[in-house]
């Protein structure tokens, strides 16, 4: 077993377990939104981790420009879809919550709107990727489609305060409204449900680097073995 | 809130479900990668 797995395994289950346990167990129950309101806990880690995701793509596909490594190509393809992942996980629980809380399943609140809008970007960077084979070229414009996808991580977290959405902000108080986690424990929870999301992520990326890397070595015996054939 | 216990209890055997899962795939590659170094070493005869 690689050292990757050795760590990323154990750390992943207890942090699963702790945010379990701190979620529905330990953190005490929003006074407002009720029960519902627990979905938080899991709606925003997974916005961070997608977020993560989609900077390391921008981080490895400008690495990839620079020098064509093939590692960083690859593990901007792993990130695009692991951060497409959890972007639709972000997409389905923040409905769930909406529903009973703002009336409505969904509304064009430019945080959601632009959450669409990079989800999207995402989309298209692994369609291109499917699609385009493996030439070279389709590597390279995935890069800076991947590159300019990030820009919209900053404008979803401004989104709420300069365009004035309606989206509550979880990890701090607004003006007049009580969106915020109030109690430690419910800062708690958050930060041990976003480091086993991210966990979790990362074994996952680092799980579809290696499927893509056997991929390749596949390709490649089978071009020698069809090259021995002929001779 | 009764209907909390029932919650969590769903949210942990989905958890658990997706960590065995990612872990049957982890397994599955370290296998792959294993059987295409044994054809690599082959081919290279």
């Amino acid at each position: 077993m690689r050292r990757v797995d050795v760590l990323l395994e154990p750390a992943t289950l207890v942090a699963m377990l702790a945010a379990l346990f701190l979620v529905f167990v330990i953190v005490p129950t929003e006074a407002e939104m009720g029960i519902v309101q627990r979905i938080f806990y899991f709606h925003v880690a997974s916005a961070w981790v997608a977020y993560l995701g989609f900077a390391i793509v921008a981080v490895a596909s400008a690495v990839y420009l620079w020098n064509g490594s093939r590692t960083a190509d690859l593990l901007a393809l792993g990130a695009a879809e692991i951060g497409v992942l959890f972007c639709t996980l972000v997409l389905v629980t923040g409905p769930i919550w909406a529903r009973p809380i703002w009336g409505v399943w969904w509304t064009w609140d430019p945080r959601l709107t632009m959450t669409v809008i990079m989800w999207s970007i995402y989309a298209a960077y692994i369609m291109l990727r499917s699609f385009g084979g493996e030439d070279e070229a389709v590597s390279r414009y995935a890069a800076v489609l991947g590159i300019a996808g990030v820009v919209n991580i900053p404008i979803i977290r401004v989104s709420v305060r300069l365009l004035h959405g309606m989206h509550p902000s979880v990890l701090t108080q607004r003006e007049g409204g009580g969106s915020g986690l109030a109690d430690p424990w419910m800062r708690t929870g958050m930060w041990v449900s976003v480091l086993a999301l991210m966990l979790l992520a990362a074994w996952l990326i680092v799980l579809r680097v290696r499927a893509e890397r056997m991929a390749s070595e596949v390709r490649a015996l089978r071009r020698q073995l069809e090259g021995q054939a002929v001779a | 809130m009764e209907n909390l216990g029932y919650l969590f209890a769903a949210y942990t055997v989905v958890w658990i479900g997706i960590f065995l899962y990612v872990r049957r795939l982890a397994k599955r590659g370290r296998e792959l990668e294993e059987e295409i170094a044994d054809l690599r070493r082959q081919v290279g005869r």
